[in-house]
């Protein structure tokens, strides 16, 4: 989804004065979501918990709530994708990486409770983004994220293909967690790489890139 | 008054199922699933207590386990595993593309569909994963795999291509074979011979 985040252009003052205002928005925002669920959180609400006027809230988001929607998803979103980047790029070695990448996503699931919230008391809501063709659309820019982050690690076809299947393996458990693996836990993710994503990798690695092989559309 | 049974209950399902492929999951109640059944409401209560949401959640379910009787049957004979997914997966993304009540409840209420889904997915990843495990142990799957660990990751991995295709081109032998040997069982131990081609980089 595209954030529909306005900012006003103008001088530099203005702007990243507008840019403040648009983030305590949002942020009192995920506060009513925590609260009351999204379709219980009104524009009113959100304004009495950034304690602005209504007419700010409109001003800042013409769109509605459709809009502050689409601003806390990207902007949960954008943490998300800045954790999981901050965690591979620190850790050093394709084990390491994976294990501080799907840590980092089972951490943000647990401490963004925004998602995991909706996901339970309004499964309506987030559903359609997570299963059949909405999980497709969601898995691509992921599947992108993490081609752009593993590169050559995941073999020398079908990269977005394999990215796309390790996103897969991720979303699956955040969603429906098993007794096998804490996705928050080191140790637990540890084992669950070693176990199911190193070997797999590692064959992938010794493959040579077959002149024909195609990559998906 | 009719009996609590398998038979009264599998006809109730039936009905539902019916009423929701007519009529979309919004309008379907629990009267008009009595009236399509040929019983009293209060047949379908004591069936289903839960009322109206219970029964939809069982039709769902209920339709699932018929799909996944279909596709068992789909590849029953299959010489070895990786056949036997590669035709599994051929078979249950054509099915699910042309299951007429499943696109249209998800083009017209998938609000309504997913969370029906939710309620199932558990027991219908056991059934998948129970499947599978039979056929995951009949080679050596590696010292340190669990195999009902090994079989839940793989039934989630299926469940998942199954109803979220990808880019993955299913009619592809290339790709499906990619897919399967690659992906689903990589990590399994479960595949014989290394890629052909391979060499170290």
């Amino acid at each position: 989804m595209m954030s529909r985040v306005s900012v006003t252009v103008g001088d530099g003052r203005n702007a990243s004065a507008v840019r403040a205002v648009d983030h305590a928005l949002v942020e009192a925002f995920a506060v009513c979501v925590r609260r009351f669920g999204v379709q219980r959180t009104s524009l009113d609400d959100v304004a009495r918990v950034a304690g602005v006027s209504r007419a700010t809230v409109y001003r800042a988001f013409p769109g509605g709530k459709d809009a502050l929607v689409d601003a806390l998803v990207a902007h949960e979103r954008g943490q998300l994708v800045a954790d999981v980047t901050e965690a591979v790029t620190a850790a050093a070695g394709l084990e390491d990486r994976l294990v501080a990448g799907i840590v980092a996503v089972g951490r943000w699931f647990v401490e963004h409770d925004v998602v995991g919230t909706t996901i339970e008391h309004e499964p309506e809501l987030m559903l359609p983004y997570l299963a059949f063709g909405g999980l497709d659309r969601v898995l691509a820019p992921a599947a992108e994220l993490v081609a752009d982050l593993l590169g050559d690690d995941l073999g020398p076809t079908h990269r977005l293909g394999v990215a796309d299947w390790l996103c897969r393996l991720v979303l699956s458990h955040l969603l429906a967690p098993s007794a096998f693996v804490d996705l928050a836990d080191p140790e637990s993710v540890r084992r669950f790489v070693r176990i199911f994503i190193l070997p797999a990798l590692e064959r992938l690695s010794a493959r040579s890139a077959h002149p024909l092989a195609k990559e998906p559309a | 008054m009719t009996a609590v049974t398998d038979d009264v209950r599998t006809q109730l399902l039936a009905a539902a199922y019916q009423c929701v492929a007519d009529r979309g999951l919004g309008r379907t109640t629990v009267a008009d699933v009595a009236r399509a059944a040929g019983v009293a409401r209060a047949t379908v209560y004591r069936h289903f207590p839960g009322g109206r949401e219970e029964l939809l959640a069982a039709t769902v379910a209920w339709e699932e386990v018929r799909f996944l009787v279909a596709l068992r049957d789909a590849v029953a004979g299959s010489a070895d595993l990786v056949t036997l997914l590669m035709r599994g997966l051929r078979f249950a993304r054509a099915a699910v593309d042309g299951h007429e009540v499943l696109q249209k409840v998800l083009a017209t209420e998938p609000d309504r569909l997913l969370p029906l889904f939710s309620v199932s997915d558990h027991q219908v990843r056991s059934l998948v994963a129970g499947f599978l495990l039979g056929h995951l142990t009949e080679r050596p799957l590696g010292d340190a795999v669990d195999p009902l660990w090994a079989a839940d990751e793989l039934a989630r991995l299926v469940m998942s291509y199954i109803t979220s295709p990808g880019q993955w081109r299913y009619d592809d032998d290339a790709e499906l074979e990619f897919l399967v040997r690659e992906l689903l069982l990589g990590s399994l131990g479960v595949v014989g011979a290394p890629a052909s081609g391979a060499a170290r980089r």
